[in-house]
């Protein structure tokens, strides 16, 4: 039985926008029991079509033409108040980031209530007991003392499973989830993709997942649509979209999350440019008024790095790998161990001392919105290493304006000021100012995490050129295993702030040893095995 | 631009700043706009408002020209306005600074001496260091912005503890760039908005004192201001109300003026949270 069919719907963008419809012309029928996903990059109006069935879309925009009906009824006979029963008991949400879906100042069984209680449950132990019902549906333990707990006592994975049992309250007909794993560690992406799918199964519940990762497509779905900037490329089931795509635009994304490790280079034998040793970090925080919570962020850790070189560092949110990549270059001091640059020992060096050696080693920041000066001109940004280092003006302009034309920016650019780049264009300024003081080491924190998948691919790209042509020493953090591969010589996996596996990148793909990168081989590894087929 | 634009489309914004400019401009020609001092008698005792061309907006118990007082009395009122605040911004950026940039004990020293300030009611603290040093133009400057530092310099403190964790000031660190570039080039143009914001508050609390000083007869003697003529003629408030009415209408507009001009000033730097 087809439970939700779009027809042309179309949704109109104010003036001004980047194009003139967030959708134009999009179809799609879903059945009970099914799982369509619907893939597109930032941009491309996947949102605004979960926003439009809940009529929620932000207020300028408003569906121009175009049919949504549900159970063979046209949602736009619907008054606001019938809207609301709709919402939250035949079709139901789960968003993307659930720390903001949750109210951190209740309780999470008293949320799961509140959505009991405003669809008309009276009965306080009637909801109290489908409450723990619900709790221990999807998986969470304990639920009777859970219920009791508040959102932040609780990690990501087990928010998440929070919200999916608020969205299952009522047994919705119709479950439709944003990017639900996209805030998540992999391998807890893989148990609430896991949890979905089952719960999809028993309720024959059918299921909109909105998604940027094919990872996620490979999963969970039964059927694909795959959006770009508001269109319609390619709709289709998901075994022959993911294995013989028709459209070019498809065979691209997929193409961008291929997880194949690189050809190895053969041995790297230049000298030692950046080195640690035993290096320890130890955060502590209150807890209470007399507790203190240590954090071992780094334990005895232990890398060292060849001129030409890549290393890759994986790992999940809280292993440690951020606090070493800025321990490296000494953002942050580590409490023990040692650090050479270029053979000089820079942990004992106070900041001053430190300043003039600054340029041989670099960083690329992850957020490419917050890591440009939003007051300064592009120019003025890449000139700021050069100018700090002592040389002339006119030096560090002709500088910058090479650097410009080298990571692929008109020369334009110079002029303008950061708002007016896109995510991809102002991680390239931020690579440009990385290398306006000549390092030998560049050490990349996510760099590429914020990004679409074709914008990764782009900057790996050009990473990897300018390595090879500037004999660049790259140290690579990234939480993405599939990443790592494309650039990386060698990759060392940590968890818990320890180094559990070090090793060359084909190597540890073909033959992992601890069972921590196996668990993280197998989350990416679905795709890998799409591929090669 | 946009921020000017933004802030020109504000029809009370822009009437504020427009009355604070024309008020700017008659006080500096206030020596020709009239033809007697401030303090000269020179017409009827209590001459009430529209009745003597020559002195159409009245005179006071001593027969002195208000027209002219309150033009004198601008000069004073807008002096002290914008060097207080000047004074302010000063010692409250570089305390607010130090000890946001660098925390630690510095930042816990600076704070615990800007809360020594604050726990003290500001006018009680500002008439007893204007009585302890001679009233003159110096020394109210000084008292204002002695009581009034504490509040920007938290501020500034607030703004750099938060910019210095940003993406970008970490890759000026990086990139060697000294603490006192940092500070100037990186993270002040970024504080500079809600700065100017408060500093027009600073600035109407600073008219608003320097009134009330001069209304406690601690003004420089040597300058008329609004303060001083209320506090003569509050006695006669029933026989000639104008005589008080004025000079405190043109407190009320004044300090409304640079107000108004905050507030549009705040909504036209963050569009965003306008209404």
């Amino acid at each position: 039985m087809t439970l939700l069919k779009v027809e042309h719907l179309r949704i109109a963008l104010p003036d001004g926008a980047d194009r003139s419809h967030a959708l134009y012309d999009l179809s799609l029928q879903l059945r009970s029991g099914e799982c369509l996903c619907v893939v597109g990059e930032s941009g491309s109006g996947k949102s605004m079509l979960a926003k439009a069935l809940l009529r929620q879309l932000p207020t300028p925009l408003t569906v121009e033409s175009g049919r949504l009906v549900f159970r063979d009824e046209d949602l736009v006979n619907r008054g606001e108040a019938a809207m609301r029963e709709l919402r939250g008991r035949d079709i139901s949400m789960v968003f993307q980031e659930p720390m903001s879906a949750l109210n951190p100042l209740l309780r999470v069984g008293e949320q799961i209530d509140e959505t009991l209680r405003a669809h008309g449950v009276k009965s306080a132990g009637e909801r109290r007991q489908r409450v723990v019902d619900l709790l221990g549906y999807v998986g969470l333990p304990d639920p009777e003392r859970l219920r009791l707990a508040y959102p932040f006592e609780l990690s990501g994975g087990q928010r998440q499973r929070v919200v999916i049992a608020m969205a299952l309250a009522f047994d919705p007909a119709l479950l439709i989830a944003d990017e639900p794993t996209s805030a998540l560690d992999v391998t807890t992406q893989a148990q609430i993709l896991e949890l979905l799918r089952k719960i999809q199964r028993d309720k024959g519940m059918a299921l909109l997942l909105i998604t940027h990762d094919f990872a996620v497509v490979e999963a969970i779905a039964d059927r694909v649509l795959v959006l770009e900037k508001g269109r319609v490329v390619e709709q289709g089931g998901a075994r022959q979209v993911l294995d013989e795509p028709r459209a070019p635009y498809t065979r691209q994304l997929l193409a961008a999350v291929s997880a194949q490790p690189r050809e190895p280079r053969g041995v790297v034998s230049g000298a030692v440019v950046l080195k640690a040793e035993q290096l320890n970090k130890v955060f502590t925080t209150r807890a209470g008024w007399w507790g203190r919570r240590i954090t071992r962020a780094l334990d005895a850790v232990a890398l060292q790095l060849r001129e030409g070189e890549t290393l890759g560092i994986v790992g999940e949110s809280g292993s440690g790998k951020s606090t070493l990549g800025r321990c490296l270059v000494r953002l942050l001091r580590a409490d023990s161990g040692h650090i050479q640059w270029l053979g000089q020992d820079v942990v004992g060096l106070s900041e001053g001392r430190l300043r003039p050696l600054r340029s041989e080693v670099q960083m690329i920041f992850q957020d490419p919105f917050a890591s440009l000066n939003p007051r300064q001109t592009v120019g003025r940004i890449i000139m700021t290493g050069p100018l700090v280092q002592g040389r002339s003006k006119a030096d560090a302009e002709a500088r910058a304006r090479a650097l410009l034309e080298l990571v692929g920016l008109p020369a334009t650019a110079f002029e303008r000021y950061p708002h007016e780049f896109s995510g991809g264009q102002r991680q390239r300024i931020g690579i440009a100012r990385a290398l306006a003081v000549e390092p030998k080491v560049l050490i990349a924190d996510e760099c590429v995490s914020a990004l679409d998948a074709l914008i990764q691919v782009q900057i790996l790209e050009l990473l990897e050129s300018l390595q090879r042509r500037l004999k660049l020493s790259i140290v690579f953090i990234t939480h993405d295993l599939r990443v790592a591969a494309r650039l990386c010589d060698r990759i060392a996996v940590m968890q818990n702030g320890r180094v559990v596996e070090q090793g060359d990148t084909a190597g540890l793909f073909a033959d992992a040893q601890h069972p921590y990168t196996r668990a993280l081989l197998r989350c990416a590894a679905p795709e890998a095995n799409a591929m090669s087929l | 631009m946009a921020v000017f634009r933004r802030f020109i489309r504000q029809p009370s914004a822009l009437a504020g700043a427009l009355f604070l400019l024309v008020l700017a401009a008659l006080a500096l020609a206030a020596p020709w706009l009239t033809s007697s001092s401030p303090w000269e008698m020179n017409s009827r005792p209590m001459l009430p408002p529209f009745h003597d061309a020559a002195h159409w907006l009245g005179s006071d118990l001593l027969g002195r020209d208000l027209g002219s007082g309150l033009l004198y009395g601008a000069r004073v009122s807008l002096a002290v306005g914008a060097l207080a605040s000047l004074a302010t911004l000063v010692v409250g950026l570089i305390i607010g600074a130090i000890a946001g940039y660098f925390g630690g004990w510095l930042d816990g020293v600076l704070m615990r001496i800007a809360e020594f300030f604050q726990i003290i009611p500001q006018l009680v603290l500002a008439v007893i260091l204007v009585a302890v040093l001679e009233p003159s133009l110096g020394t109210i400057v000084l008292a204002i912005a002695l009581v009034a530092w504490p509040a920007v310099a938290r501020l500034v403190r607030s703004e750099f503890l938060t910019l210095r964790q940003r993406e970008f000031v970490q890759a000026a660190r990086v990139l060697g760039q000294s603490p006192l570039g940092i500070i100037t080039q990186q993270i002040l143009p970024n504080a500079l908005a809600p700065l100017l914001v408060v500093m027009t508050f600073v600035m109407a609390t600073a008219i608003l004192t320097e009134a009330a000083l001069a209304f406690l007869g601690l003004s420089d003697p040597e300058a008329m201001s609004w303060g001083y003529m209320i506090n003569a003629s509050r006695g006669l408030l029933r026989d000639a109300w104008w005589m008080s009415f004025l000079p405190g209408l043109a407190i009320v507009l004044c300090v409304l003026a640079v107000n108004r001009v905050g507030e549009g000033l705040r909504v036209a730097f963050e569009p965003g949270r306008s209404r």
